[in-house]
């Protein structure tokens, strides 16, 4: 995704996924955090898909500020996600933050699914499904 | 339906991101259907409209990011 900032422009690699809601069902687009240890999302998404935002795992985030009024509730819960390009259903842990937070998708359950290139030069992020290892 | 309209609002023009930065936004067919600045408040919309199923997405501001770590 394209996008313009104050040092000029920035391409950002996002990924589409689909979610069930309570009443029928949405595409998201998030983007590729490689940094990021888990995927991000606002609290309201969480109880759109019918999750009780409490009762997740709890947690603190904090961004670049060390001051400690500049942290967030969050709570991780696994969620079930597809990946329409692919068919593919993914059980993704994401943080639910309890704010309007952007939407990231983060290594965990995802990156193990998927060798991921990050082609700044050709503006291209490519999704391979990593092979299942048989004994 | 859907890549077009990633690819819409990535190629979209200066102003049209401009009025939208920092807001959620659904988009269909190419169109913004409804943009908040919470989640909360673009989901009311959407419920009044009834559109079927739309991208969602955030139309970030113009700095360059960096996000949260896990405590």
């Amino acid at each position: 995704m394209r996008q313009k900032t104050r040092t000029g422009t920035v391409y950002r690699p996002v990924i589409d996924l689909l979610f069930n809601e309570k009443i029928g069902r949405n595409l998201y687009s998030f983007i590729v955090d490689s940094g990021a240890d888990f995927s991000l999302a606002p609290r309201q998404l969480a109880e759109r898909i019918g999750l009780d935002w409490d009762k997740g795992s709890k947690i603190t985030l904090s961004g670049i500020s060390p001051k400690p009024e500049y942290t967030l509730e969050g709570r991780i819960h696994t969620v079930s996600a597809l990946v329409p390009d692919l068919a593919l259903e993914l059980a993704l842990p994401v943080c639910f933050a309890n704010s309007d937070a952007p939407l990231l998708i983060g290594r965990e359950g995802f990156f193990d699914e998927f060798d991921i290139t990050l082609d700044k030069t050709r503006r291209r992020t490519v999704f391979s499904r990593k092979r299942v290892r048989r004994a | 339906m859907r890549q077009r309209d990633g690819e819409w609002l990535s190629s979209a023009k200066g102003p049209v991101i401009r009025r939208y930065r920092g807001k959620y936004v659904a988009i269909r067919n190419k169109k913004i259907l409804a943009d908040s600045t919470t989640m909360k408040g673009l989901y009311s919309k959407l419920d009044k409209l009834k559109p079927g199923m739309v991208l969602i997405t955030r139309v970030e501001k113009p700095t360059l990011l960096v996000y949260v770590e896990l405590r």
